[in-house]
């Protein structure tokens, strides 16, 4: 079971690997992530990421999909990074009933399309055209998509998020 | 309840203070004294958390460096008599780590604890591990 996808564009990082593990009371993380399976760096600092007793997996997002609906997972709790939306409506689509929550935390700021085509949803959430179709399409996925950064935030809904930027 | 204390030279302390707002956003359960930044004298800050650490807390004070002036303030005032344990040179993995444990604190907890974040010291390598172990799902499920 992913008792979460969450969407960062850093992917693993200090509030993901020593706060979110903890919270979700999760040991295993998967980040699913086509470019990250190809370059040896970026695997690197995943890896280094990662705490002490917790295992990694870096799959593309289609592997990441086997990976969660192989009958292996179903009696554990995975934690799932992607560092955009459309890859986690990918992944809910790609793995239906395997996903208890999407959180979109921190997307779109560094993905190096056009600033003035990017609508903002809150400081840490900023979407270009297709991220924010993606994003209308996850959040009727019938699967709790929320964002929340951190555990003492409280979790608002991506919907109401977008529809707050009256898109 | 759990109660801890970042003493350290400096606004140390504060910058600790910091990095947990960002990561945790639990800052406010941990006190802090920045010292010598004033005149002021620190060890009443000191006796008072020590005094406000009761039977049924799990306290636990965090100094800056082994042998400095902070821990040998701390030492003085004998925290471990009221069953307040004293961790110097500690970094940011070791207090995030016992700041979100639901784990009791006991000096097993914290030794192991302490290991744990001293293994995170260390020069880090820019080449890639021989065998990755991340791409086997086998691996991964084991």
């Amino acid at each position: 079971m992913i008792a979460q996808i969450r969407v960062d564009d850093r992917l693993i990082h200090g509030q993901v690997a020593l706060v979110w593990t903890k919270e979700l009371g999760t040991n295993r993380i998967i980040v699913a992530n086509k470019h990250a399976t190809e370059s040896d760096v970026l695997r690197m600092t995943l890896q280094m990421g990662t705490p002490t007793g917790q295992k990694l997996l870096v799959k593309d997002v289609p592997d990441a999909c086997r990976i969660a609906n192989d009958p292996r997972a179903a009696g554990m709790k995975i934690f799932a990074l992607t560092n955009c939306v459309r890859d986690a409506l990918e992944f809910v689509k790609g793995a239906p009933g395997q996903i208890q929550t999407v959180n979109v935390a921190n997307v779109g700021r560094f993905d190096k399309t056009d600033p003035a085509t990017k609508v903002t949803l809150c400081s840490t959430i900023m979407l270009n055209p297709d991220e924010l179709e993606a994003a209308k399409e996850l959040c009727e996925q019938g699967v709790p998509v929320y964002h929340q950064l951190i555990p003492s935030d409280t979790k608002t809904p991506l919907k109401s998020l977008i529809e707050k930027a009256g898109k | 309840m759990k109660k801890l204390l970042i003493a350290t030279h400096g606004y140390l302390a504060d910058g600790f203070k910091s990095s947990l707002s960002i990561l945790t956003g639990q800052q406010d359960q941990v006190q802090y004294i920045n010292a010598y930044v004033d005149e002021s004298d620190y060890t009443d800050a000191l006796e008072a958390f020590i005094d406000s650490v009761g039977p049924d807390d799990q306290g636990v004070i965090f100094t800056d460096i082994y042998g400095g002036s902070v821990c040998q303030r701390v030492l003085l005032q004998q925290p471990a008599s009221h069953g307040i344990f004293h961790v110097t040179g500690a970094n940011l993995g070791l207090v995030i780590e016992v700041l979100l444990t639901d784990k009791p604190i006991t000096r097993e907890y914290l030794e192991g604890a302490i290991e744990a974040a001293r293994s995170t010291m260390r020069i880090v390598e820019e080449e890639a591990p021989q065998s990755p172990q991340e791409d086997s799902a086998d691996d991964f499920f084991a």
